[in-house]
């Protein structure tokens, strides 16, 4: 192995994916960029190499700088999150709806999220004529006018990770919205802030007004919609590397609509065991807004900041395909855009979830 | 008489103010690592010495926090991709911010050292 190869696999040893392959790519046009540098004052290739690494000096010191900035930080035992923020999120609710607060986590396993209330939860399914049994991780909730195909559903498979928060209980939101939809209820969404959850006869109103957490009781309906096989979904993170896009046209006022694009983020799931399952390196990035008459605003991740709006989901599929070869690295730019959905969503959880709003009668502001 | 200039800060006043030196360097243009690392060294008569084991985990930590934006380019010379760092909105808040704390830190450090002795 070459000495320029040796130092780039130490100096990367420890990151996984896009991380790694970006950082290889940084130092070896680091390198490559300083060794053309010497070589001008008349060093040979090889001098130029050996000087140029002995700048550089030991590689291990990248990799063990750069694993403080990309490793996760370690989950808890009980699956609660690290918690780096929580906004608790209150407003004027009508009255004798059942009312289940949301609030905001953020954590590097989970991302930007929203959860609910469990125990406010409950109260709101018993009041509707369901039943849940049980302690927040290990409950069976028996919903309300639902008898097929599974009139209960148990928080254990598939409410984890929730959290703890000043002694109350949370579950997340789109794990509990998705859980109820697989269950057979008919479920939608109505509203923006404050949002009622109808399962079948019974309301539930969501109380949350913040953009985040409304994000995540939506989300689940643009997969749904998106189909059996979709790429994974990501809400967008109040990260710092966000922008704005606007746009006019035939938008209904108070309608809610998603913005769908793509940025190259490498995943992959895992079993109970930990072991990895499949993966791949494309995350569909939504945000999703309440319209304006004829406006509305989205936050986009930078990344994807070149995109083109496309008039149909196997349209947006088909242009990702030559974006999937996780060898090589890919970036969006004006010539090659990132394909991008712009959604009219009906609040309900199947092949009705939404409308792609025309990209001809679209203008971007 | 005075002393001399030392060759280069104590490490862990560096590794305290990476941040603030990587930020103050991208301002204006947009700088990718070997640029800024020379231009570190050229402005400051090589005091600020900035290794390649604690300049790409700086600039990635700045980048994850929003405050710069990274972006491939090619590369004049060899034509290889380089990764060219852009200060966001974001960044340039944030550098004023640090701007200000260290000026004001400063100040009040100079305080002390003005104390004659026996106290105010």
């Amino acid at each position: 192995m070459k000495p320029t190869e040796r130092y780039l696999k130490q100096a990367t040893r420890g990151l996984w994916g896009r991380a790694r392959r970006e950082l290889r790519a940084e130092l070896a046009g680091h390198l490559g960029e300083r060794v053309a540098e010497l070589r001008l004052g008349n060093l040979s290739a090889d001098e130029a190499e050996r000087q140029v690494l002995r700048e550089l000096g030991a590689p291990e010191q990248v990799s063990v700088g750069m694993l403080g900035v990309h490793t996760v930080p370690a989950v808890g035992k009980t699956g609660a999150l690290g918690l780096l923020m929580a906004t608790v999120l209150f407003a004027a609710l009508p009255q004798g709806l059942a009312q289940v607060k949301g609030i905001y986590s953020y954590s590097q396993e989970g991302g930007a999220t929203g959860y609910l209330d469990f125990e406010q939860f409950k109260a709101s399914i018993e009041k509707a004529g369901g039943k849940i049994s049980g302690p927040a991780d290990n409950a069976t909730i028996r919903l309300p006018g639902v008898t097929a195909p599974r009139p209960s559903l148990d928080t254990h498979w598939w409410l984890k990770p929730g959290l703890t928060l000043g002694g109350r209980t949370y579950l997340r939101a789109d794990s509990l919205i998705t859980g109820i939809r697989d269950s057979g209820a008919d479920l939608r969404l109505s509203g923006w802030k404050n949002p009622t959850l109808n399962i079948g006869a019974a309301k539930i109103q969501l109380e949350a007004d913040d953009w985040r957490v409304l994000n995540s009781f939506y989300q689940p309906t643009v997969g749904a919609g998106m189909g059996y096989g979709s790429d994974p979904f990501r809400s967008l993170e109040p990260n710092g590397n966000t922008g704005e896009v606007a746009f006019s046209g035939p938008l209904a006022a108070n309608h809610i609509y998603a913005m769908v694009t793509a940025t190259f983020n490498d995943w992959y799931n895992i079993d109970a065991d930990g072991k990895k399952l499949d993966g791949g390196n494309i995350m569909l990035m939504t945000n999703i807004n309440q319209a304006q008459a004829g406006a509305i605003q989205f936050r986009i991740d930078n990344d994807a900041s070149n995109f083109k709006l496309v008039s149909s989901v196997a349209e947006f599929k088909k242009a990702l395909e030559p974006y999937r070869d996780q060898t090589k690295l890919h970036q969006w730019s004006s010539k090659n855009p990132a394909p991008a959905l712009l959604l009219e969503l009906s609040g309900k959880f199947g092949a009705d979830a939404f409308k792609v709003v025309s990209p001809r009668a679209i203008k971007r502001r | 008489m005075t002393s001399p200039l030392p060759n280069s800060p104590d490490p862990n006043l560096l590794r305290g103010h990476l941040d603030l030196i990587l930020l103050s360097i991208l301002q204006g243009q947009p700088k990718y690592g070997l640029e800024i690392s020379k231009l570190a060294q050229d402005a400051t008569g090589g005091y600020f010495d900035l290794k390649v084991g604690s300049l790409y985990p700086a600039l990635h930590r700045l980048e994850k926090a929003g405050f710069v934006r990274g972006e491939f380019q090619t590369a004049p010379r060899s034509g290889s991709p380089v990764k060219v760092y852009t200060l966001t909105g974001s960044g340039g808040r944030e550098l004023q911010a640090r701007q200000r704390d260290f000026q004001t830190f400063s100040t009040q450090l100079g305080k002390l050292w003005n104390l004659k002795a026996g106290g105010l």
